[in-house]
């Protein structure tokens, strides 16, 4: 009963967490530390308070990481970066494939340990969590159980981790509406065009005026950016093409339409050659790895890239959402055409 | 496409009454879909559902509940203000409209002297002779439509825009501030007035063939939407075409905030300021508000006529109309609309452009006052007109001599009006001089041109926001301006 009531408790929280749970999957670090630092007398020390802890959750003073264990900077969490419940396996479920780390890999800052893995300096094993115990010894003495532990703050000396480095970047810059334009058609191989007094023409010339593009009369700077009106046409641009891409697709694969004929490079159906509803687990993985490079030109670097947990994570649940096989290859294409690393470079 | 209709309707039930439920893939579906993929599923349209709850009393609200706007019960005040800008595109002829010189002064053979031309009896057209208002302000022959409002109107002459670029003439006048080379320099007065007063309002910020801008000092909500005709404005404010199942385009939408929510684009401002943009586009297509700028649809045949509209696809007429229903509406708190363009005649067109257009545009902003006045501004006994200022402006005005090519080029001397609200109508402030009409200094307390240059001081498109900000509480220290307000432009 108590462990359902737990899991329900999980659930809950992963509902409120949507942004966490994502996040958790950032590995670079984030401006703002998640937990409060607490100054304290020694020189060069801290503490971390951990109020209102859950009796059933609180560590045990032999899973508190030493001073020794101490996080090192890029290991710190940060915001964002702070484990949830819904990172943390729940207790007797077995992580799935897509979910483990890869052997040699280590877990990033933020992620729970799994089952048979010694926790990295910097993560605090959750009660309920298999894990290797820690055999360093603890200077105070241990409580018998959960109980013992007050519920009021408990401080734990902790260096203080050194300010957050931004590193060194080029701002990004959005593209103008040709270099857009040429963007859409070589990556999904659609223009984004419509009908005009019988005529087919490109929808961002229509708009051009609109969208600030310089006329050399009275304008002679293009407005690059990326206000409410350009994303809202980028938007229009993205559901059109896509849609299209799609149904040219199905209907070319199905026997019923042409071949599609590209414009731009000969990128394939979206989901491939299979089937848009019958593809294994490994194949979509495998399918959102090429459309990144498609899309964004981002090759990602292993399984548990950042980037790819999102159109992963998009997929599984816009297939959830619908029973069309192909809504959710529209929806990644959508979504990766209005990602500013589509529209910005 | 049914399929999807009817799974979101039962999945809608389903979240609606809080259950957790089973997915009804097939296996192999099943299969590729995580435990935890189907809690972030969840929790991707929840989450998105209790954002929309959270959103109410943030930052965010007036856009989330735009599609409301107008239709509860609103606070009014006497001192609510509204705002349209009038641009003449390209440098209007001040000669032919607010700064007129009389040709019998100021005749052909006197121009040695005067270095002043007005060359009236050149014009096409029906007005050759100089305006005397009762008030005893005098306007050009092509003053149109704005004399019925001689009374109401305040005209500010002599004003220097030290700049002969078009760009940077409009820009000075917007900002306040001169550019640098082209580049504007600070919000512009739309901005501002938006930031400080629009908070309610859904589009705040209403721009048509106008430029607009925001420095990053102002808030978000406060940019302009800028269109340049009212097809694309109806455009922007419909939903996507074609429409994808609504959760499917929540967990779109999801997923780029998320995307947006980590460490790499909470570093970015680029990508925190296209967020904000994306977030404020889709509260722009919800609301429904593309019906209320489709002038075509019949319960705007009063509107169209009020308006003298001949031409629907785009016309400066339409333009007019579309500013007086973004702010009538309660859409919008300051619109900026060009209502003249073709000004810049430096050849014989000068003859049998200038005049006709810069009287459209008159003509247009008559219009706009007459539509203004006749609307009751919220059941107060007051109208719309009372609560909102009309200024017009241009980057700049043309010279008193023609050219060799028999027009007119590029004059730093400008003039502006204003109308409406507080203005205090029915004088002129300031005066170019009578010689080759440059600007001349002004006593800012009682707005009389003064001879001594050091009794006063040469006005400037500055002043004249100045006055607006002071009037709404804007202060000094925040736009910047350094240059103190025109008094005698408002009513005490």
């Amino acid at each position: 009963m108590r462990k359902q009531s737990r899991r329900a408790y999980q659930t809950l929280l992963n509902l409120l967490s949507l942004s966490a749970l994502i996040c958790s999957a950032c590995t670079a670090p984030s401006p703002e530390p998640d937990v409060q630092l607490m100054p304290s007398g020694g020189a060069g020390g801290g503490a971390v308070e951990m109020a209102d802890q859950e009796a059933g959750e609180a560590p045990t003073a032999g899973e508190m990481p030493t001073a020794g264990e101490m996080p090192t900077a890029g290991e710190t969490p940060t915001a964002g970066e702070t484990p949830t419940a819904g990172e943390m396996p729940i207790a007797g479920e077995t992580p799935t494939a897509g979910e483990t780390p890869t052997a040699g890999e280590t877990p990033t800052a933020g992620e729970m340990p799994i089952a048979g893995e010694t926790p990295t300096a910097g993560e605090i094993p959750i009660a309920g969590v298999i894990g290797e115990p820690e055999p360093e010894p603890e200077p105070e003495p241990e409580p018998e159980s959960s109980e013992l532990i007050p519920e009021e703050t408990i401080s734990v000396p902790i260096a203080e981790p050194p300010p957050p480095v931004d590193l060194p970047h080029r701002p990004r810059r959005r593209l103008n509406l040709d270099q857009l334009d040429r963007a859409i058609e070589q990556s999904v191989g659609l223009p984004w065009t419509e009908t005009s007094r019988g005529r087919q023409i490109r929808s961002l010339s229509v708009l051009s005026d609109t969208l600030g593009k310089p006329d050399f009369i009275a304008q002679t700077v293009e407005d690059l950016s990326p206000s409410a009106l350009f994303l809202k046409f980028l938007d229009d641009a993205a559901r059109s093409v896509c849609v299209e891409r799609v149904e040219l697709d199905l209907a070319s694969q199905s026997g019923l339409g042409e071949p599609t004929e590209w414009s731009g490079e000969d990128w394939g159906p979206l989901w491939g050659e299979g089937v848009p509803g019958a593809l294994s687990a490994t194949e979509v993985e495998a399918r959102i790895h090429a459309l990144m490079i498609r899309f964004h030109g981002h090759e990602p670097t292993s399984a548990e890239d950042a980037r790819v947990a999102y159109w992963r994570w998009l997929f599984e649940t816009s297939s959830f959402v619908s029973d069309a096989p192909e809504t959710p290859w529209v929806a990644l294409c959508v979504a990766m055409i209005t990602h500013p690393d589509f529209y910005s470079y | 496409m049914k399929r999807d209709q009817s799974k979101e309707q039962r999945l809608q039930a389903e979240l609606s009454e809080a259950r957790v439920f089973e997915p009804t893939h097939s296996r192999a579906q099943r299969a590729t879909l995580s435990r935890r993929g189907l809690i972030k599923g969840l929790a991707g349209v929840t989450g998105l559902w209790a954002a929309e709850g959270a959103l109410r009393g943030s930052p965010l609200a007036p856009l989330a509940f735009a599609q409301n706007a107008g239709a509860g019960p609103r606070v009014v005040s006497e001192q609510d203000r509204y705002y349209i800008f009038c641009y003449f595109s390209g440098g209007w002829d001040i000669l032919l409209g607010l700064d007129p010189r009389d040709p019998r002064d100021y005749g052909e053979d006197r121009i040695r002297v005067t270095l002043t031309q007005p060359a009236y009896d050149q014009l096409t057209g029906v007005g050759r002779d100089i305006i005397h208002a009762p008030t005893g302000v005098s306007f050009g022959p092509h003053i149109g439509g704005l004399l019925s409002y001689a009374d109401q109107v305040a005209v500010v002459r002599g004003m220097s825009m030290d700049t002969l670029s078009h760009s940077s003439g409009r820009r000075r006048f917007l900002t306040g501030k001169s550019p640098s080379g082209l580049q504007a320099r600070g919000s512009s007065v739309n901005t501002w007035l938006s930031a400080h007063l629009g908070a309610q309002e859904p589009i705040p910020n209403l721009a048509i063939r106008v430029e607009s801008f925001n420095d990053g000092q102002l808030p978000t909500f406060a940019d302009a939407l800028a269109v340049s005709n009212s097809d694309d404005l109806i455009r922007t404010l419909t939903p996507a075409d074609p429409a994808l199942p609504p959760l499917v385009s929540r967990q779109i939408q999801a997923s780029l905030s998320d995307a947006a929510a980590c460490a790499e684009g909470e570093r970015s401002a680029f990508w925190r300021a296209a967020e904000v943009a994306r977030q404020k586009a889709l509260d722009m297509t919800a609301g429904g508000f593309a019906q209320r700028f489709d002038l075509r649809r019949p319960e705007f045949a009063e509107l169209r006529q009020r308006h003298a509209i001949t031409n629907l696809n785009d016309s400066v007429e339409l333009r007019g109309a579309l500013a007086v229903q973004a702010i009538c509406s309660g859409m919008t708190r300051c619109v900026n609309v060009e209502v003249a363009n073709g000004l810049d005649t430096h050849f014989d067109n000068w003859t049998t452009e200038q005049g006709a257009r810069q009287e459209q545009g008159f003509n247009v902003v008559s219009r706009i006052a007459d539509d203004l006045a006749s609307r009751e501004y919220y059941g107060t006994g007051r109208s719309w007109l009372d609560h909102t200022v009309i200024v017009g402006f241009s980057e700049f005005s043309r010279t008193p001599l023609l050219n060799d090519n028999g027009g007119r080029d590029h004059a730093l001397t400008n003039a502006a009006f204003l109308l409406g609200a507080k203005i205090n109508g029915g004088h002129v402030i300031g005066s170019s001089s009578p010689l080759g009409m440059q600007p001349m200094a002004v006593n800012l307390q009682t707005g009389q041109a003064v001879s001594n240059p050091t009794e006063g001081e040469v006005v400037r498109p500055e002043h004249i926001l100045q006055t607006l900000y002071s009037e709404v509480g804007i202060q000094e220290a925040d736009v910047d301006l350094r240059v103190p307000p025109l008094p005698t432009l408002l009513r005490s």
